[in-house]
């Protein structure tokens, strides 16, 4: 498998298709729309998730960007134009669960934060509670 | 293709939108600009030809009211490169906590998947709101209230909610509940949500302070 592309989708008529190479072009929407066998999914490790037996699956980035330090100048941090990516969730979906892999993307604080970069937390739901208790879009 | 966010504010009618009257708000420059909640005085006030310094902006702050609650009166945008309106540091946010509609903006240059939060937080690390404005580490006692305005004008006297962290009821949806934005229209170059914020001190807070914080918009791509 090409080690650089994002995920790989292998589908039932034995077809493949190949994600992008960047969180800024994953190419995930442009995948047919056809039944799917199994996705490899490429994790900050170099690792591969894999995901089969699914009715449908979905692959999104969450960002936050801070837009606004509110106060005086004294103390206030420096903020950034670019949005700052948080975590890539992997999901699966079946039965009107939802399987969340969710996979962090910024180094968290040594002994304040749970997640460090690459850790990846494993969660169900209900179908349009998969985000942060909010449906999403991009199903495939 | 990632979905570029831009945030603005209205400095001249909060009645009208940027999809009809772009000229009327400033893009804020994320690296160098910042806002300014004061009551404001005859030195820290619009169209400030200089920075403000800390000295004049403590000079300038909202006393606490030992007898009501205090909405701070002012919010600021200190335009660092002053690019906007000519050669003044300083713009009044207009309709700030008023029963205004198009307040702070949110452009977004494409789709969503799934719907844009508004958050409060001490910094951009997103792991604490121990700010008294951010309710000393009791996020439901933040002073920081926000309201998506981005279907309806938010009423008169607005409550709005209050704002720190992602905790449940504890930020806002910035598309009125309705979900991810979709893809753009043939010729549209942005979409656009809106929110109005203040901050409402309550009556006679004991702890007095100034405190930097970050206003924060969460938002996916596929």
């Amino acid at each position: 498998m090409d080690s650089q592309k994002l995920f790989q989708v292998i589908f039932n008529d034995g077809t493949v298709f190949h994600g992008g190479v960047s969180n800024s072009n994953t190419r995930w929407m442009e995948i047919p729309h056809k039944a799917i066998k199994r996705i490899f999914f490429l994790l900050p490790s170099g690792d591969y998730l894999c995901l089969g037996g699914y009715e449908k699956y979905n692959r999104f980035i969450e960002a936050t960007k801070d837009w606004m330090r509110v106060g005086g100048k004294k103390g206030m941090e420096k903020l950034n134009n670019e949005p700052k990516i948080e975590y890539i969730y992997l999901m699966g979906l079946k039965n009107g669960i939802v399987t969340s892999y969710r996979v962090a993307m910024r180094e968290g604080k040594p002994g304040k934060d749970k997640f460090r970069k690459g850790d990846v937390t494993r969660r169900e739901y209900k179908l349009g509670k998969e985000w942060y208790g909010k449906p999403t879009t991009g199903w495939k | 293709m990632t979905t570029a966010l831009t945030c603005r504010c209205n400095l001249v009618d909060a009645d009208v939108n940027y999809e009809t009257t772009p000229a009327d708000y400033i893009a804020l420059d994320l690296t160098n600009d910042y806002l300014i909640w004061t009551e404001g005085d005859a030195t820290v006030k619009d169209l400030m030809t200089a920075e403000p310094s800390s000295g004049e902006l403590n000079a300038a702050a909202s006393q606490i009211d030992p007898s009501a609650d205090k909405t701070v009166d002012k919010c600021l945008v200190m335009d660092y490169s002053h690019d906007w309106g000519g050669a003044y540091y300083t713009h009044k946010v207009i309709g700030m906590g008023e029963n205004k509609r198009y307040v702070f903006a949110f452009s977004f240059d494409g789709a969503t998947a799934s719907e844009p939060q508004l958050e409060a937080w001490d910094d951009s690390g997103h792991d604490s709101t121990d700010n008294h404005c951010l309710g000393n580490g009791t996020p439901a006692d933040s002073m920081v209230k926000a309201v998506c305005t981005t279907a309806s004008l938010p009423g008169a006297s607005w409550a709005g909610t209050a704002i720190a962290g992602s905790g449940a009821g504890r930020y806002i949806q910035l598309n009125n509940g309705n979900g991810a934005l979709g893809a753009l229209g043939s010729g549209e170059t942005s979409q656009e949500l809106y929110a109005n914020i203040k901050i409402v001190i309550p009556t006679a807070y004991a702890t007095p302070a100034i405190e930097t914080f970050v206003l924060t918009t969460r938002y996916t791509w596929s």
